[in-house]
């Protein structure tokens, strides 16, 4: 569904998101809430820096617009045009943004006096065990059930060829 | 005496033909009306005068007033004032464009309005 992005050329909101380019380790933006706990909890300070669409990789934490909010998701999906998002602390929920409403990605953090930026190894380790997370919840969902059931009544099904069981009842 | 955008310190960008200014240090934020526009996007390419940006208006606008001088310097002095121009001993290279072709508005004395200053921006999880 189409978002409507209202007031996206009011000044204040234009001014908004030129804070986003500007933003550097002397001025970080404030990560509010705990749905990217643990990787961003609340008060964390980011750098955000704009990003072109092809350099967007699975994995990457992006903002992006939303009326006139600035959610920071992480990258699960990617298409020619737009992004599936997750957080990191619920599992049970996805979003999308559209390429235009793309404005960067998180590049660094602090957390207290502690720096961690894209580089850094912990950053790398975040970013795999999310998407590993995010990989085994959409995959189990799918296709293990299925070998599950078909793994418990396999003996079941042997033992019904050899004649050992009475066939199953036709309902 | 030259003027050049503080490119550190201002980030801009054009909507509806008008530009918005964020002073990146104090997050104070700006509007330019069309001509303002016009003549700060001047100002970005390349360091200039008054009287450059003044020769550039008359060649760019049929209809500037006499007093369009004192118009621009006002205009500028503005900006320096808010710390989003500074001088320079730095001279432009070439002239100002006289943008030929383009679509020429009538003009309007150009102004600068100060909105206000934002908060922190606040990247929302929810």
């Amino acid at each position: 569904m189409d978002v409507e992005q209202p007031g996206a050329a009011e000044p204040r909101l234009i001014a908004k998101e030129l804070q986003l380019e500007v933003s550097s380790k002397q001025r970080t933006l404030h990560f509010h809430g705990e749905s990217m706990r643990p990787f961003l909890v609340e008060g964390d300070q980011v750098v955000v820096e704009p990003v072109e669409w092809d350099r967007i990789r699975l994995g990457d934490v992006i903002t992006y617009r939303y009326l006139d909010r600035f959610p920071t998701r992480r990258v699960v999906r990617k298409t020619d045009d737009e992004l599936l998002l997750w957080c990191d602390n619920w599992p049970d929920r996805s979003f999308k943004a559209a390429r235009g409403d793309v404005l960067g990605h998180a590049v660094a953090r602090r957390r207290g006096d502690d720096w961690l930026a894209a580089g850094d190894l912990a950053w790398k380790l975040a970013r795999v065990r999310a998407m590993l997370r995010w990989q085994l919840r959409h995959t189990r969902r799918v296709r293990l059930p299925r070998t599950l059931r078909r793994v418990r009544r396999a003996p079941a099904k042997i033992l019904r060829m050899v004649g050992l069981l009475p066939p199953l009842r036709e309902k | 005496m030259h003027y050049r955008v503080v490119d550190e310190n201002v980030a801009w960008r054009v909507a509806d033909q008008e530009a918005v200014l964020l002073h990146a240090d104090s997050s104070a934020y700006f509007g330019l009306n069309q001509t303002g526009t016009l003549l700060w996007a001047q100002l970005a390419e390349r360091p200039l005068t008054v009287d450059q940006l003044t020769g550039w208006a008359r060649s760019r606008f049929p209809d500037v007033p006499a007093g369009v001088r004192d118009e621009i310097s006002a205009f500028v002095d503005s900006l320096a004032e808010h710390d989003l121009l500074e001088s320079t001993d730095i001279e432009a290279a070439t002239a100002p464009s006289t943008a030929a072709g383009e679509e020429t508005p009538p003009w309007e004395s150009p102004t600068l309005e100060r909105f206000g200053e934002l908060e922190k921006l606040i990247l929302s999880g929810e």
